[in-house]
């Protein structure tokens, strides 16, 4: 039995969907958004294992943007987080009123 | 192996250069401006630079081409949907000046122009883009602007909330559509549009399509669902549109929708169009649901803000409808399948960031988004709420408005696609429509509002203003005149299809 | 069997193991380093598919920044403070699991039954050993074919730094009748002088939240804005 593509496409596949059953899952944020971050490694495999296939560079060079926008939403969504729990339980508008008045 | 580089046709891409020019100029002036020159410079930088790109973009009608190693496309879709655009940015500026600049925690006037900008070039890129990265980049550009957008107000939880939630969905949908773009770079052996799609049509002959490659084709189809707001992907956009500062709300529900279009079109029609007896029919049923679930629910909503997100979620599916017509028989595309999208955008561009801009005015006035809050809106104000009537007829699809020649369009491509059940869905649905969209119109006019709030402090909004007026006269205008605009979109989505044809030699 | 293949079965079960680990723990600390184990054996996926510049990357990039991101920011908030984030009720939870199930059975058809393609492109293993590697293959079709596309990557990454600025710094506005100068906070000395129009807020915060009264202005020191409460004024 020789390692074929469809080997690597396999694992990859089995990545992605514990990566989407974490999201749909779970409910704690940080890890709902590692859960997303496995998905899109799970991606990166398929890409570099068809890359490796075709004989393409280009896979590889997709997923180098992949990881590059990544990185740069993984930025933004912790901050977003951040300032969440800066802000406490986050009140809705009706609980606002009610305090303040 | 040599390195092709290329020096690339920078005339093509001066729009998209504008607007990224635009960008960094205005991050520059926030950062080096005296604050309280912040609201009039920024402002009227943001107009010129958005009207200086509408400009270029004009003087490329009727070119075609293609740049960066056939990453930047130039045809009649790119641009059309870049003028789309464009002019939602420069309504987007009209009625977001006053509010950021004095509503909602006083929002900083330079970042959020910043941040709107790069997601204006971002869904540019998308629309003009030939490359499966290239739209992944530019969806993705558009859409962190948009997140960070969504939860702009960091002092109200709502707004984070919403952009939270935008963001984790958003970012879930992206994996996803790049495990379907890997599906099908690994079933063709490339990225490019074009090359996916003579990679296509030479091994499809007759034969069934690759399993990989569908199975690529349905996870993008998911993907841009999340994107688009499409029915069972829809989770996000309650809580994201009522969560953001109403004029982001009006924005995000025309420019990242735009962008998912325009990837949709270029992904589906211009890529895979060999396997378009296999989508249209998920399409279909996207647009089929999604426009009655939008409907059937924006029914039970007591505030106009969340009544306008279901809305726009129906919208989608009206779109979505549209580009379902394309039915490929021997080769030759429904090309009025393509430009009646294209209409129905610039339509929804118009109406619905109209009703936003009136949900704005409203605010400005130290109101609410509720139902109750524009009860009685009529005798104290009469013009913004003949306004939104003018906008939430046309939203509806009554005739002399432009929301019914866009739904009439997208009705006609149906009929020439045979997909009468579709057709029929749109009128029911619209039917449905009209019980929560006239509901505000009754309000507004027959209700009275049972506290005085005459005495509220107001806002100045002359920007705002002159916006609700320009977006009332192109609801009009562009309806009673939209012949011209129909035969426009057909005109540049058929260069559409010569460059296609030319590039494929 | 070959070498390959045992390396092959040990890589990605080690992989799958901490992948279910990032689903199955409770605490996000133990899910973090769980995807630090996941993400070392996707590298070594990667280097045994002829991708080890992206072997790297994805260590230098994925496991030592943005997990290290994540695990700053764990440690950073109170993770009792944030809401819950959750798709659905208990019965969508358990359908979603199924529909995953159905996904894997459906991407394993996939798999099984498509088409593979040959070594039809231009980098074969040769082909890149003669251009001086991996990395330089890359480089040579991501900064010349791919040059737009690598530009908006950048204009991404300018947008996420904006964003994670405009979003994360604390609030310049930090409380009426009080300009809170510190170190970092530059910008917020002169604003806040400047007394916009009088308005109330469409959350019906009363106004004097918003407006300072001009002449009544404190000038108050303070290293850490948000913790900083003007007295008289409500604890947040």
């Amino acid at each position: 039995m020789d390692l074929t593509t469809n080997h690597f496409l396999f694992v990859s596949a089995a990545l992605f969907v514990i990566g989407m059953m974490g999201v749909l899952t779970r409910r704690n944020i940080l890890i709902i958004f590692m859960c997303v971050e496995m998905m899109v490694a799970a991606v990166g495999i398929t890409l570099v294992a068809f890359s490796h296939e075709t004989a393409t560079i280009n896979g590889q060079v997709f997923f180098l943007f992949a990881l590059a926008v990544a990185a740069a939403e993984s930025a933004v969504g912790l901050a977003i987080v951040v300032a969440l729990s800066r802000q406490g339980r986050a009140p809705d508008v009706e609980e606002m009123q009610t305090l303040k008045n | 192996m040599t390195v092709h580089l290329e020096n690339p046709d920078w005339g093509m891409v001066l729009p998209q250069l504008i607007v990224l020019a635009l960008a960094i100029v205005v991050s520059l002036l926030d950062a080096f401006l005296p604050r309280e020159k912040h609201f009039t410079v920024i402002t009227g930088v943001s107009l010129v630079g958005f009207g200086a790109a509408i400009v270029a973009l004009l003087t490329q009608k009727g070119e075609t081409g293609e740049t960066f190693h056939g990453l930047f496309r130039l045809d009649g879709l790119s641009i059309f949907m870049n003028l789309v655009i464009l002019i939602a940015a420069v309504l987007t500026v009209l009625i977001s000046a006053s509010y950021v600049e004095y509503l909602d925690s006083k929002m900083g006037t330079g970042e959020f122009y910043t941040l709107v900008t790069f997601a204006v070039l971002g869904a540019m890129l998308t629309a003009s883009a030939g490359d499966m990265i290239m739209i992944y980049v530019g969806i993705e550009l558009s859409s962190v602007a948009t997140y960070i957008l969504t939860a702009f107000a960091k002092r109200r939880g709502t707004s984070l909330e919403g952009g939270l939630k935008y963001f984790m969905l958003g970012l879930f949908a992206s994996a996803i559509l790049l495990y379907g773009m890997a599906w099908i770079y690994g079933s063709t052996a490339s990225t490019g549009l074009d090359a996916i799609n003579a990679s296509l049509t030479a091994t499809l002959s007759g034969e069934d399509a690759n399993a990989g490659m569908l199975f690529g084709l349905l996870l993008v189809i998911v993907g841009l669902g999340f994107k688009l707001a499409a029915v069972p992907f829809h989770f996000w956009t309650p809580d994201a549109y009522d969560g953001a500062p109403t004029p982001v709300t009006g924005f995000m529900s025309v420019v990242p929708k735009a962008a998912a279009v325009a990837a949709m079109v270029r992904m589906m029609v211009q890529g895979l169009d060999a396997l378009s007896d296999d989508w249209t029919i998920v399409l279909a049923v996207l647009a089929f649901v999604t426009m009655l679930f939008g409907n059937v629910v924006a029914i039970s909503q007591r505030d106009v803000k969340r009544m306008l997100a279901y809305s726009s979620i129906a919208h989608t599916g009206y779109m979505l409808a549209g580009l379902a017509a394309v039915q490929v028989v021997d080769g030759v595309a429904n090309e009025r399948s393509v430009s009646s999208v294209l209409y129905y955008l610039i339509s929804y561009a118009f109406m619905n960031i109209g009703a936003f801009a009136v949900i704005v005015w409203v605010q400005h006035r130290g109101q609410g988004t509720g139902l109750d809050d524009f009860s009685g809106l009529a005798s104290r104000s009469p013009l913004p709420a003949l306004a939104m009537t003018i906008f939430l007829v046309s939203l509806m699809g009554i005739p002399p408005t432009i929301g019914f020649y866009g739904k009439y369009y997208v009705i006609v491509a149906l009929l020439d696609a045979n997909m009468l059940w579709l057709a029929i869905s749109i009128v029911v649905a619209s039917a449905i429509s009209a019980y929560f969209y006239l509901r505000v119109v009754a309000v507004m006019y027959f209700q009275e509002k049972a506290a005085d709030d005459t005495d509220r402090t107001v806002v100045p909004s002359t920007l705002l203003n002159v916006g609700i007026l320009v977006m009332v006269v192109g609801v009009l205008a562009l309806g009673l005149f939209s012949g011209p605009i129909i035969n426009l979109a057909n005109d540049w989505t058929n260069l559409f299809s010569i460059a296609a044809s030319a590039a494929g030699q | 069997m070959s070498w390959e293949l045992v390396f092959f079965a040990v890589f990605s079960a080690a992989m799958l193991l901490c992948g279910l680990g990032v689903v199955a723990f409770e605490n996000p600390v133990h899910s973090a380093v769980a995807l630090v184990g996941s993400f070392i054996n996707v590298a070594a996926l990667f280097v045994m598919l002829g991708a080890e510049f992206l072997g790297v990357l994805q260590i230098i990039v994925y496991t030592g920044a943005v997990l290290v991101l994540v695990l700053f920011t764990i440690m950073l908030i109170d993770p009792t403070k944030l809401p819950e984030f959750y798709v659905g009720a208990p019965l969508q939870r358990f359908a979603s699991v199924v529909v995953g199930a159905i996904l894997l059975a459906e991407i394993g058809v996939a798999i099984i039954t498509r088409t593979a393609l040959e070594q039809i492109g231009p980098h074969t293993e040769a082909m890149v050993q003669q251009m001086g590697g991996n990395v330089q293959a890359i480089g040579q079709v991501m900064l010349s074919e791919y040059a737009l596309a690598f530009e908006i990557a950048s204009l991404v990454l300018t947008v996420g730094v904006v964003g994670a600025v405009v979003i994360g710094l604390p609030n310049r506005m930090v409380e009426p009748n009080t300009v809170t100068m510190s170190l970092g906070h530059t910008r917020g000395s002169s604003d806040m002088l400047a007394a916009g129009p009088k308005f109330e807020s469409p959350m019906n915060i009363p106004a004097e939240r918003y407006t300072a009264p001009v002449g009544e202005r404190t000038v108050v020191m303070t290293k850490d804005p948000d913790a900083y409460t003007h007295p008289g004024e409500t604890s947040k």
